[in-house]
């Protein structure tokens, strides 16, 4: 009975303990704007990292299928070499920490803990690879790499890699326009590099339809051999579209590496006239050779 | 009480009252402080003074974040959840390490050990010594002894324990089981028959 009475008294001490701090502290509800404004920040925030987590996938699909038509055996040793140099390892990072932060944020929302976090994990993983297939197909990839080549002085968009790639005098790698025939030798074409090198291009060994690209006056890329460098002057082997000089679709490129293909093909085949040229003798087309008889 | 007429009104209703007027929170302090006491005691808050603290700053808590009480979640799962983190920071800031006070009955206990889900695969002989399975409650990891307490003690269903404890509602069974095994492991079964 004594205790009843004195658990009823502690009841009542706590109840009138709490409402006279209310009003003598002047204690009131949170406003539920603040709880709402709340949930749609953590919301919004796992919208965000989704979004610039399908942004990384868009952006390495295009990367990845643009690099399918790089012709790799012509700058690199081999395919490994040429996907450490190329892989998207950037835009894979990003795409993990986006999904760790959409997860995170997924947890802060109203009822986000209710879920297994593997669960939450693997579905902003598969939201941002089937956004990001989506944003890819609608060519926000390329438009993204582009604009941040363009913005971003330290991030090396699929422009400025290519650049990397092909602009090596060196190597015989050019990425530069035709600016016109020479007048005394007709099959030699006068070709601006992106240096601002002027060249002499001898055009001889080029299939109709590369000489036909070359004159277009699209950005393109040129390999060969150097002859001389005072003046310069190269024998072209090849000429592959500069995909950001230009307008190709993808499926254009395909079909044009197929004939880039066919058209090296001749430089190996012994009853073929080609098979004495100068170009038979070069680095990237007897890797091209060794590919193609493996 | 039964005949009071507030008793017949649900607490979400309460929690409207309060939001126009503020004295009708009395209500709320009255139906849960018995409650939240046995649970913060079971939790480590042993001192009747620091329980009253404890008690007295989850209930401003919780009136000051009414508006963020989620109608479709119940409110004493709501309310547990306010009561266990000020629990928690309680000892966290007093420094001391959170033995619980598992003041159940032999029932309770019982209840516990022979409770059929998430089986622990062992048959137990009825006359247990709840003493020494209270004992063994307390050498068990903190987050299996927190699981245990709101099912078996405060009799709480797996999605009330999962808005408690801010865990996926499949990791409540799992954590459960997983308590209940290592509460095995602690337990001397020789020991403990009578």
């Amino acid at each position: 009975m004594k205790d009843m009475e004195t658990e009823n008294q502690n009841q009542n001490q706590l109840k009138d303990s709490v409402l006279n701090r209310l009003v003598s502290d002047n204690i009131c509800p949170t406003s539920k704007t603040w709880f709402v404004s709340y949930d749609i920040l953590a919301w919004t925030l796992w919208l965000t990292a989704t979004l610039v987590g399908a942004l990384a996938v868009s952006v390495s699909l295009f990367v990845l299928s643009y690099h399918q038509y790089a012709f790799y055996e012509l700058t690199h040793d081999n395919l490994y070499t040429f996907l450490e140099d190329v892989l998207p390892i950037i835009w894979f990072s990003i795409l993990v920490v986006m999904v760790l932060f959409s997860v995170y944020y997924f947890r802060h929302t109203k009822r986000g803990y209710r879920y297994a976090p593997w669960r939450i994990l693997g579905s902003s993983l598969v939201l941002s690879l089937v956004g990001g297939l989506a944003l890819h197909t609608v060519g926000v990839g390329f438009s993204v790499d582009r604009w941040l080549g363009g913005m971003v002085s330290g991030y090396e968009s699929q422009e400025k890699m290519e650049q990397r790639l092909w602009q090596d005098p060196d190597s015989g790698r050019l990425i530069g326009e035709f600016i016109g025939v020479d007048t005394v030798f007709p099959y030699n074409a006068i070709f601006v590099d992106i240096d601002g090198v002027e060249w002499r291009i001898n055009t001889n060994d080029l299939h109709k339809d590369e000489v036909l690209e070359l004159e277009s006056g699209k950005a393109v890329r040129v390999f060969g051999q150097v002859l001389s460098k005072n003046p310069t002057y190269l024998h072209a082997c090849g000429v592959i579209p500069h995909i950001y000089g230009s307008d190709y679709d993808k499926y254009e490129i395909e079909e044009y590496r197929d004939a880039i293909k066919a058209h090296l093909s001749h430089f190996y085949s012994s009853d073929d006239e080609l098979s004495n040229s100068i170009c038979t003798k070069i680095e990237p087309i007897m890797r091209f050779r060794d590919q193609f008889t493996d | 009480m039964t005949n009071n007429p507030i008793s017949q009104i649900s607490d979400e209703e309460i929690v409207s009252m309060t939001l126009r007027e503020r004295s009708t929170f009395g209500f709320i302090v009255e139906r849960y402080e018995a409650k939240l006491r046995r649970y913060i005691e079971r939790l480590g808050v042993r001192d009747k003074d620091d329980q009253m603290d404890v008690l007295q700053e989850v209930f401003i808590k919780a009136y000051k974040n009414l508006n963020s009480f989620d109608i479709q979640m119940s409110f004493s799962a709501w309310i547990y959840r306010i009561a266990h983190n000020e629990a928690i920071s309680w000892y966290r800031k007093h420094n001391v390490r959170p033995e619980g006070h598992l003041i159940a009955d032999s029932s309770e206990v019982l209840n516990l050990i022979k409770s059929k889900e998430e089986a622990a695969d062992v048959v137990f002989d009825q006359n247990i010594n709840a003493e020494e399975v209270n004992k063994a409650l307390l050498r068990i990891d903190e987050k299996y002894r927190q699981i245990l307490t709101l099912r078996y003690f405060e009799h709480m269903e797996y999605d009330e324990i999962s808005d408690v404890l801010k865990i996926p509602v499949g990791s409540v069974g799992t954590l459960i089981h997983r308590g209940k095994k290592q509460l095995l492991n602690e337990l001397n079964l020789d020991s403990i028959r009578i």
